[in-house]
């Protein structure tokens, strides 16, 4: 008998799905795939018949004839050599025959030679692996609910026996319910095709831990893909706690040396204010040092975000080009949450980046479909810091100026390390731009505010507005020292 | 020395039906002539002299169908009347008309089978 845990897994085909299942199912089992019509469980099978090329694999077909699945087959790119079809669906002149039959019941008259079909083709093929679509007209040719039971046991029994793993599905309906086979599966795989994308979850596997909730997966040119939802207590690595400068001294001073590395910094502004290109200041800082950087934009194109950069002197053209910074443009409609955070693992893990921006925390709102969006930020965000990766999170605020400070908005701040903050500011008549720092978890910074300007030779931050008081407001007015000493005794004396 | 097959006649018009019971009754050690018409029934006897009982499917047929019965009657042939699974009123012209059992399609063949053992053990 194997030890607990150290049974040989077999691979489903699907890496996503095989993570799902603590690296895979176990061998001489039967696994339900459950789903409605169109949800994916033909290609389900598919994959996992073709995961080993080297073991023999049976498909039973009792719903869609070989040749149809061949063709879909083929269109995904899936080579079937090792699978061999039992093909069990009615011949194609059963229709255009003048009668069928009304003198015994279907289970007296079917059951006998596809059971017959059935054995022989496993006899003669001796698969490692069965895949049977679908088990529910086996329903149909049951006498009753009880021959049925008898009869899925008695056909999962013998297939153990032999070695064999099978994987089924079903098509459940109010007409042939399938909870009585979910009693008898020893794994179930549940999937659903939703209007916000289509979902898989594993319900129940015997004798084995899983990723239970439900999971996004794509059905694409190469088969099925699955995206684990991420989980961010699995995932961690050693990293020196050094500090990341943005290579704008002023700006450095401002955070009293620079941002930390495996922080999450969110930078927040209305819109235009200069937050993409402050983070843009610190990937271009870490080009420099032969870093690799990353940004997920979810509203702006790369084109506009390119075009941008040059024209404030960031050497994007050769960052982009020497694979410094990497630009993903996920359209948040188009791409789901669970798809982000695999190119996320991809990046970090695979192409080591070490700064990741995320643009913006309201534009990934639109892509976690309906879920929670603190959610999804905070597992990103954790990951993100158990690797060590600075993480900057832009946060557009809808208030140009006004009376009521907002840090961010979403309550995506508690989310940040470090907020950094970028407002506009009505000075002696024109619109100038301001930036500050509200909080920073791993040391001091500066309580003042400076002024940031974005020129064409990039970003500029000026010396402390000190004589500036009501700046948040939008509309600040200048204070002498005078002023400033009488505020000051004011402070002093109301405290008294 | 085995023993000879027991001698078995089918009406039924459907072909499909007749294929059906033909291999059931024939795997089950019964030797069959069938007919697929009450016409058809006195020819159809004669390849099987030693007949001990009669099949009818009644599904098909018109008022000829009473002329089967009578017939097999005649020729003292217990037979079974098998009807559409629709509760049918003919049920008790069946018998009327000399059945020795009216089975209600459809039928299994362990239930077949049973009736028809006992109408040729009698």
């Amino acid at each position: 008998m194997d030890t607990p845990g150290t049974t040989a897994r077999l691979s489903t085909g699907i890496a996503g799905l095989d993570e799902l299942l603590q690296t895979g199912l176990l061998p001489n089992r039967a696994y339900l795939v459950r789903g409605g019509p169109g949800a994916g469980k033909t290609t389900l099978g598919l994959h996992f018949l073709t995961a080993a090329p080297e073991e023999k694999t049976l498909y039973i077909t009792l719903s869609e004839d070989e040749s149809s699945i061949r063709r879909n087959a083929e269109n995904i790119g899936m080579q079937l050599d090792n699978v061999r079809f039992v093909d069990l669906t009615p011949r194609k002149d059963a229709f255009l025959e003048d009668q069928g039959y009304d003198i015994f019941l279907p289970a007296e008259v079917e059951r006998k030679p596809l059971t017959e079909k059935l054995l022989e083709s496993i006899r003669s093929t001796q698969p490692s692996r069965i895949f049977i679509d679908s088990l529910t007209q086996f329903r149909y040719l049951a006498t009753d609910d009880f021959q049925f039971r008898k009869q899925t046991l008695s056909l999962f029994s013998y297939l153990e026996d032999l070695g064999i793993t099978t994987m089924f599905c079903t098509e459940n309906s109010k007409e042939a319910p399938d909870e009585d086979v979910q009693f008898m599966a020893d794994g179930i795989i549940e999937i659903e095709c939703r209007t916000e994308g289509r979902m898989l979850r594993i319900t129940k596997f015997r004798g084995s831990d899983f990723a239970e909730g439900w999971h996004f997966f794509r059905l694409t040119d190469h088969g099925m893909r699955l995206f684990p939802r991420m989980k961010a207590s699995e995932h961690a690595r050693e990293f020196a706690l050094e500090t990341v400068h943005s290579g704008v001294p002023e700006l450095d001073e401002l955070l009293h040396g620079g941002l930390s590395r495996g922080t999450v910094t969110v930078v927040s502004g209305p819109s235009g204010v200069g937050k993409t290109t402050l983070g843009v200041q610190y990937m271009k800082e870490a080009a420099g040092r032969g870093e690799r950087s990353v940004i997920f934009t979810f509203e702006e194109t790369p084109s506009t975000l390119f075009h941008r950069c040059r024209s404030i002197g960031v050497p994007i053209d050769a960052m982009l080009e020497q694979g410094k910074l990497v630009v993903h443009y996920l359209e948040p409609l188009r791409y789901s949450a669970f798809e982000f955070a695999a190119m996320l693992r991809e990046e970090v893990e695979e192409y080591n980046a070490s700064i990741v921006m995320i643009d913006s925390a309201k534009g990934f709102q639109l892509s976690v479909r309906g879920e929670d969006l603190l959610t999804h930020l905070h597992t990103k965000c954790t990951y993100l810091k158990n690797m060590g990766v600075t993480t900057i999170l832009i946060s557009e605020i809808d208030t140009i100026a006004g009376e009521e400070f907002t840090a961010t908005n979403l309550g995506v701040s508690y989310l940040a390390d470090t907020i950094i903050f970028l407002r506009y500011l009505e000075l002696e008549g024109e619109l100038s731009k301001a930036i500050g720092v509200l909080k920073k978890r791993t040391g001091n910074f500066e309580k003042s505010l400076r002024k940031l300007d974005i020129t064409e030779y990039g970003i500029k931050v000026g010396r402390s507005l000190c004589n500036l008081t009501g700046i948040l407001t939008g509309r600040p007015r200048i204070v002498n020292r005078t002023d400033k000493h009488r505020q000051a005794d004011d402070h002093v004396a109301s405290t008294d | 020395m085995s023993q000879a097959p027991t001698e078995i006649l089918l009406l039924e018009s459907n072909p499909v039906n007749l294929a059906l019971m033909r291999d059931m009754l024939e795997q089950s050690g019964f030797r069959v002539a069938a007919a697929d018409t009450p016409a058809a029934i006195e020819e159809a006897l004669r390849s099987v002299p030693h007949c001990r009982t009669a099949l009818l499917d009644s599904s098909g047929f018109g008022p000829d169908f009473w002329d089967a019965c009578k017939l097999l009657h005649r020729f003292h042939i217990p037979f079974v009347v098998v009807v559409p699974q629709v509760a049918d009123p003919k049920r008790h012209a069946e018998l009327g008309h000399g059945a020795s059992a009216v089975l209600s399609k459809p039928l299994t063949r362990q239930q077949l089978l049973s009736v028809l053992r006992a109408l040729t053990e009698e």
